[in-house]
């Protein structure tokens, strides 16, 4: 076994042994073990090592990473002899991409668990959260070292299922179980169409002479089939509308997974699960798995112009960059107007998912990759770093926040950093992502001149940089700038001394009678710091439920200080909680290089994850590649613009590299104005002004406040509008069943029951439809043969001779 | 009488067959079945030695399964006599339509 | 026939006996064993059975040692230049004789268990067994009409006394005579049959029919009724319509042990001797003569015989409350699943044709024996008798047994992940692969299955769902345990490594 192979085999391993042990604990002893965290720790930190190990020796070390990728795989089912065989291998690659996501993953994954020891610290299901991590990490580590869309797709389901496990984890909240419940469903429906695509790709591959007894569903057979198509031979020809259909259903698992528009609906109700959670599933991996999945795919959604570089004439890719690009669009614009911090950070991931989705469709398989990458680290720290805010304000709602910069330090420092990065100013990794995505949109609107419809993907892109620097500057500045929401009410809750108990809670905001605003409905609400006399009047308000006594009010501030002791001071975060904020702050700045054109490093990614290169190293290394195949995909060396062209590239390629020279400097000046206007207007709006409702007295901009409040209407629409058709759907189909369908079994039934007494042998009895019936019957037909059975032998051998005289008679009759 | 040829012994050992089938399946005392019983295997053995005789005078297997045969009946009837007495002594009756406990 | 020395005779007496050696223990063994019983005195059934037990491992260790098989004739006579004899050693032989000794082998910790088999003299019942053993042996190997008869009554005659083994009892009485009666009815059948097929082909050996039938030009109806009365004979020992009435009753009746061993190797034999005749009639099941206007279907019949097994089976039984009848009824529904197997078969076609039928004889008999075994242990546990009501609870209060019991009854009908489901899909595949494919056969054999799905479940709900009077855990005796478990695993090995064993049963041909 090759080093790559072993190495990825036990990075996916390590998460998956954590998991094991501490479930055989907890079978064994009944209880999850106390050393949960540090195992998984250990496992994931580990895994990390040996990722990073990988990526270096393999990646880094040469200037195009893995020339040829290593692949190994293990028959696993196989059957059908000549007729139809099937032929399931369990199969890993290892590339350049598979190195990169392991290392995103693994990354991000320590750094939770690192985070999570502190935050989740206290919690009651702690031990069992870590072991959720370690299987969670241990499915997604699979999914991305799949070599074999089968088996990516069962770890997509394990992805899914934990998922399911993690946002629920707060069993005590019926909200939670909501969301979880909506996520795994909305999951189902995506799910149910990648099945079906992957159906039709296998009967398809599978039927036809080339590929008998290979393993079809496998990267290499399915690439090959596209390679074929480039030259007018293999199984898809003739099948072109299923071509078009598999690449549509496929691109539909990732519509659910990576939450494009419409199934995006489960991503912001997924943020009642814990942070660190929503951090690295729900920003930095999971949701990118849709992504990882439709770039393997890629030359199956090009179909055949892939060979010939003609990536932008495909209905799949069409249908993804549009999709993509209104999901961005979509998403910027209700992340306008929330609230909730957690939630506001959930509806960017959405958008900025629009974005990977359509880059791919635009044909930068890069470009989407890039970004995810990218994406991940300083989505993961912005997720991290709201932790650290709720965790000292007790409160998502930003509402209740304010004025941490000098409170949290670090906290704002990398919360900062990665929002640059998200906005894409220069020198953050985010702007070398950005632009190759929007460069990339900009030159598919070039070569399809004069069609708006392909333009759209640009000019929603181009909308959404803008909106994106807005509202994550407003969430920066509404969060660390102004005055905190917390001082008003620190003065209020701890100068009990010098004040009557009644008038401790005169808070300048909000009347004794106590008004919504300074009650989440999370955590510990300052309420319960009041002087035990206050404590009379406003104990009914105490979300958390604690006895006075637990909180000594009348201790200085510092004093009280313990895990939780102390409120109404927000202070910086633990270092466990403070280191991965850091980690992940120097990646968002550095993760590609010093990110700027030109200067060192910025352009290692592209050169290794190059569009063209990823497919062609998969066939170099196939067994399935003949010659032949191998050669089908040799215009495909250079596709990468910004390298110079190859001479055998063909027409289109020259001018896709054209067109996007000509982007490129559009862009790159576009998005310093984005950034710069963004930042402008949102520290106009933001620094100064201290309050969410920042639209006020502008009537239409108000009622725009309220759609995009109410995000679009689109859940409203899914709840009240297409589940109770849906359900009248169901009452149909119900009463169809139940009256036209067992109407005719009934009347089948009747039949035979007269045919049944004519032969005496069956009764039919139609009285709860056909199954009863059907039941009955052979019940019936049971009794009748066991009335010949009388019990004497005479009638035995009477009854035989019937017998055989009928069956002879039979054959010799029908036999002439 | 013309020449006794082979299809009288035939029909013969047909009629004994058949006669043998039913008094298998009318007495019905148990013992009355078994000499059906042997009725039917007399008429095999009858068949066996008539072919052998007429059809391939030369070689003998016709009538040494026919020796077979005999010896098996003679078994036969020990075995099921041996059985019907036990019949007796469990349930006290040698009819065949008395036993008849384990039906439908 | 070509004359042969004294000197040639008993060289090639000497020769042929190596192949011998099974039928050899086995009758020395039935001699020390019905000895045993008188010599000894206070004899528990151990050591007999010990002896048994090693006589049949010695035989089954003859039967496999040697291992490519003679597929020559033994103890024969030169005719023609070929040699002719009664019994024939190949690989088809081998396996039915492996099978058999094998089921007696399970057969005999099934009568250690057995509680009503215990402290008394056992010696008559091991020589019984192995008689009846070694009946169904010379059935495998026979290739001669005598050898056929002789087989067969062999067999069937100790199955007449190990069902009315245990005197007093009145079902066991009442079972072995209705077992007697019928099963020599249907014997003398069989008989009158050979005697006219002896006239119509001149011969008794089996080449001689093949022949004598292609030569000539006879009567058809007559071919057709001699054939029909043979097939009486062999449908009798296979349990299928319209020979199984005797099967319900005699399951009831005998002693379960019995009963186990005759459901599965009674049939086997059957089979065996069924196919071997079928093959002989080359070239061709439909056999036609005197130019084309008469002919004789053979396998007209057997589809008829194969289809209403299954569905007379299966529909008798659906409303059983004893256990033991409805496992009666459920093996001559396996009957009509087997002859499944032997509908495909064409003398002219590959060897590897019988294949899926070997591989379900092999999950039969596990699967089987192991339902039988589990009742055997209830049995004996309690004394009471084998209804669907005494099974209620048993999967919770004895695990291994409910889980075993339940793989079994899973394997009868033919669910994955148990041998029974790959057998039977074996079974479907071959029909439906034929030159002319029997779809509808097919169609009617999935319908049976899932009719027969009703009445293995009621007992797995029994099992597992239904309430007991009392829910304390039932231990049952190691012995019962390890065989229960011992049965069990080669129920799912089969599914799992299936491909081994496809191609082991593919190695046993007609030679």
């Amino acid at each position: 076994m090759e080093r790559p192979i072993f190495l990825a085999l036990l990075i996916v391993a390590l998460p998956l042994g954590a998991f094991a042990i501490e479930i055989l604990h907890a079978l064994i002893f009944r209880r999850m073990a106390k050393w949960n965290d540090k195992l998984s720790m250990a496992a994931m930190f580990t895994a990390l090592g040996c990722a990073l190990y990988l990526l270096f020796t393999e990646v880094l070390a040469h200037p195009h990473g893995i020339e040829k990728a290593y692949m190994g795989s293990v028959p696993w089912i196989s059957f059908g002899g000549d007729m139809n065989p099937v032929r399931i291998d369990l199969s890993i690659l290892v590339d350049n991409m598979t190195c990169v996501m392991l290392v995103v993953v693994t990354l991000v994954s320590s750094l939770v668990h690192l985070y999570s020891s502190s935050y989740m610290h206290g919690e009651e299901r702690y031990s069992r959260f870590f072991s959720y991590l370690s299987l969670f990490t241990f499915s997604m580590l699979g999914l991305c070292i799949a070599n074999n869309i089968l088996i990516l797709f069962i770890f997509w389901e394990l992805v899914g299922l934990c998922s399911y496990f993690l946002i629920g984890f707060y069993i005590e909240k019926k909200s939670a179980g909501d969301a979880s419940k909506k996520a795994f469903i909305t999951n189902r429906v995506g799910d149910a169409l990648f099945m079906t695509a992957i159906m039709i790709v296998f009967s398809v591959l599978s039927q036809s002479k080339g590929y008998a007894g290979k393993d079809v569903l496998s990267f290499p057979e399915i690439y090959r089939s596209i390679g074929e198509l480039g030259s007018n031979a293999g199984p898809w020809v003739g099948n072109h509308d299923l071509l078009v259909i598999a690449g549509i259903f496929f691109f539909m698992g990732c519509v659910t997974k990576s939450a494009q528009f419409p199934l995006h609906i489960w991503l912001p109700d997924a943020m009642e699960g814990p942070t660190p959670v929503s951090a690295l599933i729900h920003a930095a991996t999971m949701v990118a798995a849709g992504v990882y999945m439709i770039v393997r795919m890629f030359p199956l959604l090009v179909g055949e112009g892939y060979i010939s570089g003609d990536w932008f004439h495909s209905t799949p890719l069409e249908v993804i960059a549009i999709v993509g690009g209104f999901t961005s669009i979509f998403a910027g614009t209700i992340a306008l107007v929330q609230n909730d911090l957690k939630k506001g950070l959930a509806y960017s991931t959405c958008s900025q998912l629009g974005y990977m989705a359509m880059a791919v469709g635009v044909g930068s398989t890069t470009g989407g990759m890039f970004h995810l990458f990218t994406h991940a680290f300083f989505k993961a720290c912005l997720f991290l770093g709201a932790g650290s805010v709720i965790h000292a304000v007790h409160s998502q709602m930003m509402g209740d926040m304010g004025g941490l910069r000098k409170k949290m330090p670090i906290t704002y420092w990398t919360f900062l950093i990665s929002t640059l990065a998200i906005a894409g100013t220069p020198l953050f990794s985010g702007f070398m992502s950005k632009e190759m995505v929007l460069t990339s949109a900009l030159a598919y609107g070039h070569m399809h001149e004069g069609s708006l419809f392909h333009s759209l993907p640009f000019y929603f892109a181009a909308i959404t940089a803008v909106l994106t620097t807005f509202y994550m500057f407003r969430l920066v500045f509404l969060t660390f700038f102004g005055k905190g929401a917390w001082e008003d009410k620190k003065h209020g809750a701890h100068d009990d001394h010098a004040h009557a108990p009644v008038a401790v809670y005169a808070a300048p905001v909000s009347s004794p009678g106590h008004g919504a605003a300074a009650h989440g409905a999370h955590g510990h609400a300052p309420a319960a710091h009041s002087t035990a006399a206050a404590h009379d009047t406003h104990a009914a308000h105490d979300p958390h439920g604690g006895t006075p006594a637990a909180h000594d009010p009348h201790a200085a501030p510092v004093a009280a200080h313990g895990d939780h002791g102390h409120h109404g001071e927000p202070h910086e975060s633990p270092w466990q909680m403070a280191l991965p904020l850091v980690v992940l702050a120097v990646l968002a700045l550095f993760s590609s290089g010093i990110a700027f054109p030109g200067l060192p490093g910025s352009h290692w990614f592209e050169h290794r994850l190059n569009d063209g290169v990823l497919v062609k190293d998969l066939m170099t290394e196939s067994s399935a590649a003949t010659e032949q195949t191998r050669q089908l995909f040799e215009p495909m060396v250079v596709h990468q613009p910004g390298e110079p062209l190859a001479a055998n590239a063909s027409e289109i390629v020259a001018e896709y590299h054209e067109a996007w020279s000509h982007a490129h400097h559009t862009v790159f000046l576009f998005s310093l104005c984005a950034v710069a206007f963004g930042i402008t207007a949102a520290a106009w709006f933001f620094i100064r002004k201290r309050g969410v409702d920042y639209v006020t007295g502008v009537a239409p901009l108000r009622g725009l406040r309220t759609v995009l409040s109410n995000l679009w209407y689109v859940d409203a629409f899914f709840i009240k509008g297409f589940v109770p058709l849906e359900m009248k759907f169901n009452n149909l189909c119900a009463w169809f069943d139940r009256t036209v369908v067992d109407g005719i079994v009934n009347l089948v039934a009747w039949i035979a029951n007269k045919i049944g007494v004519l032969a005496g042998l069956v009764d039919f009895y139609g009285v709860d439809g056909a199954v009863r019936g059907t039941g009955d019957a052979v019940l019936e037909g049971g009794s009748l043969v066991r009335k010949l059975v009388s019990g004497k032998v005479q009638d035995y051998v009477k009854w035989t001779v019937v017998g055989f005289v009928v069956a002879v008679a039979a054959v010799a009759w029908f036999g002439h | 009488m013309g020449h006794i040829g082979l299809s009288h012994y035939l029909v013969v050992a047909a009629i004994m067959f058949a006669l043998g089938v039913a008094v298998v399946l009318t007495r019905r005392n148990a013992i009355a079945v078994l000499c059906g019983l042997e009725l039917m295997l007399n008429a095999a053995a009858l068949n066996f030695v008539a072919f052998n005789r007429f059809g391939s005078p030369n070689r003998l297997d016709g009538q040494i399964f026919t020796v077979f045969i005999m010896t098996l009946a003679a078994a036969e009837a020990a075995t099921i006599l041996a059985i019907v007495l036990n019949v007796y002594h469990t349930l006290n009756t040698v009819r065949v339509d008395e036993v008849d406990s384990m039906k439908e | 026939m070509d004359s042969q020395s004294f000197t040639q005779a008993v060289a090639m007496i000497k020769r042929d006996f190596g192949a011998f050696i099974p039928e050899t223990v086995l009758s020395i063994a039935i001699c020390l064993l019905l000895l045993h019983d008188v010599l000894v005195k206070g004899a528990t059934g151990r050591a007999a059975a010990a002896l048994a037990l090693v006589a049949t491992v010695i035989a089954g260790i003859a039967v496999v040692h040697d291992v490519a098989p003679r597929n020559e004739e033994l103890f024969g006579w030169m005719q023609d230049g070929r040699k002719l004899g009664m019994i024939r050693d190949d690989a088809f032989a081998r396996f039915f004789k492996g099978f058999t000794l094998l089921g007696t082998l399970i057969a005999i910790p099934m009568t250690l268990s057995h509680k009503a088999l215990q402290g008394r003299k056992m010696g008559e019942w091991y020589a019984l067994l192995l008689g009846a053993a070694l009946g169904m042996l010379v059935m495998a190997s026979a290739t001669h009409l005598l050898m056929f008869f002789m087989g067969v009554e062999f067999a069937s005659m100790a199955s007449y006394l190990l069902t009315s083994y245990i005197k007093r009892d009145m079902k066991g009485s009442e079972a072995g005579m209705k077992y007697a009666i019928y099963g020599s009815v249907a014997s003398a059948a069989m008989i009158f049959g050979m005697s006219l097929l002896y006239g119509l082909c001149g011969g008794l050996h089996i080449t001689d029919l093949a022949h004598a039938l292609s030569a000539t030009s006879t009567s058809s109806t007559a071919l057709l009724v001699a054939g029909a009365l043979v097939f009486a004979g062999f449908a009798y020992k296979m349990a299928a319509f319209p020979m199984h009435f005797w099967c319900p009753d005699v399951y009831e009746g005998a002693p379960t042990p019995f009963a186990a061993f005759l459901s599965v190797t009674s049939k086997a034999a059957g089979f065996a001797v069924f196919i071997r005749f079928l093959m002989a009639f080359a070239p061709g099941f439909k056999i036609e003569f005197g130019g084309g206007n008469a002919s004789l279907d053979w396998r007209g019949l057997i589809t008829i015989a194969c289809v209403a097994s299954m569905t007379l089976g299966n529909l008798g039984a659906l409303l059983q409350d004893n256990v033991k009848r409805m496992l009666a009824y459920s093996s001559i529904a396996h009957a009509g699943y087997l002859l499944m197997g032997v509908v495909v078969l064409a003398p002219g076609a590959a060897p590897e044709q019988i294949r899926p039928l070997l591989f379900y004889f092999l999950a039969y008999m596990f699967m089987n024996l192991g339902a039988f075994y589990v009742v055997t242990a209830l049995e004996s546990r309690e004394g009471v008798p084998s209804t669907i009501r005494s099974f209620a609870g048993i999967g919770r209060r004895s695990p291994v047994f409910g889980i075993c019991m339940t793989l079994f009854l899973f394997s009868l009908i033919g669910i994955p992940p148990t041998a029974g489901f790959t057998g039977k899909w074996m079974l479907l595949n071959a029909l439906i692969r034929q030159p002319q494919p029997m779809i509808w056969l097919a169609v009617v054999a999935g319908l049976n299955t899932a009719i027969s799905a009703y009445y293995y479940f009621r007992l797995v709900r029994a099992m597992w769902l239904d309430k007991s009077s009392d829910d304390s855990p039932v231990v049952f005796a190691r012995l019962a345990t390890l065989m229960v478990v011992a049965l069990a695993i080669p129920t799912i090995w089969m599914f799992i490594d299936s491909d081994r064993v496809i191609a082991f049963a593919g190695h046993f041909v007609l030679g």
